[in-house]
């Protein structure tokens, strides 16, 4: 690292700083990152119900054939659980974007203590399609770039396939904070972002493997991982006897209900403590996960605002 | 100013002076690889050993002895021990050396010498006594836990354990550090590292989460080659965490 890019990185903790002190006196940043998570918690909680509802029905019927099973489960299906799964699936597509747009208006207004327009809804509204698009633009350029991605992996010994993420992140690091910030359309602002990650590149790489390193213990379950979970446990026990044989004398309260128990109710016992435990699981380190994205969102605004000056970085926020 | 704004003066100052004395990185650097091949060195050793030890007391008595056993668990503690006596020299040479720095003086090896001269033995009795009285009370909390670790632990997707470790680490993971700086015993300064710890918690779980996931995953993104690397970039962010310590210590402790 020369000079230049030396003091950039010592800058970092001046943002750090800044960063500390906006976050210190604007609790209410976390306010809507609060309600999704817990939206999403309850709507993931919804749809399983929903589904454990069906199944329900399903091995009430005396023989499951594979017509019966399509027939008594789209009747089911339609309905509630079905208005449950696209509720669900708008709010883990959009959820996080619309959030997301919210939050970087009130990044750069809070930062720079611009009073007009600065609340979370004026900014999800106005910027959540740039985002969108921006998002999809990007998405839709991984998948072009998948196959040299791979190759290019593979070349590098597998090097490539963390750092090329990385080296990409650092070029698109800032266009969410261009949009909300210069008020220009996407191609402008990744342009934007490409041009601060081309003239900071050392900085920006440091400050993103900071980043990186720090959040990133548990990262929270996925709704997928979360399903996958409730399939395992029905399809192993729709298995048919593969509960182990128990002991004759079971004083223990949990294999007299095991041996009690109807299968089914069994499984929905399970499956309602498996799903609830995953989904606190999931809650708790979403929760732990906002604390880092809100803080480095507001570091990477405000390290774009200040253009990773060396001299007036204080200006920007008092 | 905040804690949080002076602990980040504190890792800005550190990493300064680490730049003007870039000499201060070789033992930790050093140190971490000659650790590391020294444990696979006496790991390979001990499971070749035993693993032959097993099979020709079976084949001579057609039975396993369960003297054996006795053996292998007894063999296990003095490899960690003889594996910790290794990574110790170069814990308390580094603190040294560090120290030294932060007092002003030039980087000079005799400060690595000098330490471990003044303060290995000391160090290395409470390290062995340290590990039997946390053995001990892991034993005796095994339950309670277990329980934290199916209830916290689950709960909070692993955090709950980071915490637990970072909580571990700032009430008892810094008393060499401390021996050094105040040139005090072993039990004096493990008990000084509770007393200072138990009213800067907050300060020192955030140093110790900053060092430890940095020392962890910042490699990460370098593939295998990071791997290999990671051992020497963690002796040089400890190195880093270690004066931020010391700074953190000077400024808190009622001594100062």
């Amino acid at each position: 690292m020369n000079n230049g890019n030396y003091n950039k990185f010592l800058k970092l903790f001046d943002y750090f700083k800044q960063a500390y002190r906006v976050n210190r006196e604007h609790k209410e940043l976390y306010k809507p990152q609060v309600y999704l998570i817990l939206l999403r918690a309850l709507l993931i909680l919804a749809v399983i119900f929903s589904f454990l509802g069906i199944f329900e029905d399903m091995f009430m019927l005396p023989d499951l054939t594979l017509r019966k099973f399509a027939s008594v489960f789209m009747n089911q299906f339609v309905g509630t659980p079905l208005l449950m799964l696209l509720i669900s699936i708008i709010v883990l597509l959009f959820g996080t974007t619309f959030v997301e747009a919210g939050l970087y208006n009130m990044y750069y207004k809070r930062i720079t203590a611009d009073e007009t327009n600065d609340h979370f809804m004026y900014g999800a509204t106005k910027y959540f399609f740039p985002f969108l698009g921006g998002n999809i633009i990007i998405g839709l350029c991984w998948m072009i770039a998948i196959v040299p991605y791979v190759i290019a992996g593979f070349l590098t010994l597998f090097i490539g396939f963390s750092l090329i993420p990385l080296i990409i992140n650092i070029f698109l690091m800032v266009w969410k904070v261009s949009i909300v910030s210069d008020n220009k359309g996407i191609f402008v602002a990744l342009g934007n972002s490409f041009a601060f990650g081309k003239k900071h590149f050392l900085p920006a790489g440091v400050y993103l493997i900071i980043v990186g390193s720090l959040s990133s213990v548990g990262g929270g379950g996925s709704s997928g991982s979360f399903n996958s979970s409730g399939w395992q446990q029905s399809n192993n026990y729709n298995g048919g006897g593969s509960i182990s044989p128990l002991p004759d004398d079971s004083s223990n309260w949990f294999i007299r209900w095991l041996e009690e128990s109807d299968p089914f109710q069994v499984f929905k016992t399970l499956a309602i403590i498996i799903s609830v435990i995953i989904t606190i699981a999931v809650v708790v380190s979403s929760l732990i996960q906002m604390i880092f994205d809100i803080y480095f969102g507001l570091v990477t605004t405000i390290t774009y605002l200040n253009d990773w000056q060396i001299e007036c970085a204080e200006e920007v926020t008092e | 100013m905040s804690r949080f704004e002076l602990l980040m003066d504190d890792i800005r100052d550190a990493i300064e002076l680490i730049k003007d004395n870039k000499k201060i990185l070789v033992m930790p650097i050093v140190g971490g690889y000659a650790t590391m091949l020294f444990s696979v060195i006496t790991i390979v050793a001990f499971v070749f050993i035993t693993v032959f030890g097993i099979i020709g007391t079976v084949a001579v008595t057609a039975s396993f002895n369960p003297l054996l056993l006795i053996g292998i668990i007894i063999s296990i503690f003095v490899i960690a021990i003889l594996i910790g006596a290794v990574s110790l020299i170069f814990e308390i040479g580094i603190i040294g050396l560090v120290k030294e720095l932060m007092d002003g003086n030039p980087y000079h090896f005799d400060h690595f010498k000098n330490a471990l001269q003044q303060y290995y033995l000391r160090g290395l009795g409470t390290s062995i006594g340290m590990s039997f009285i946390v053995g001990l009370i892991f034993l005796i909390l095994l339950i309670p836990l277990a329980i934290y670790l199916l209830t916290v632990g689950v709960l909070s997707g692993g955090w709950g354990m980071v915490l637990l470790s970072l909580w571990v680490q700032s009430l008892i993971g810094f008393w060499q550090v401390l021996m050094i700086e105040n040139g005090a015993g072993g039990f004096a300064s493990v008990g000084e590292n509770l007393r200072f710890g138990s009213k800067n918690l907050k300060i020192l779980i955030l140093i110790f989460f900053i060092g430890s996931m940095l020392s962890t995953n910042a490699m990460l993104y370098f593939g295998w080659a990071g791997a290999i690397a990671s051992i020497g970039f963690a002796g040089i962010v400890n190195t880093h965490i270690k004066v931020v310590i010391i700074k953190s210590y000077r400024r808190y402790s009622k001594a100062f």
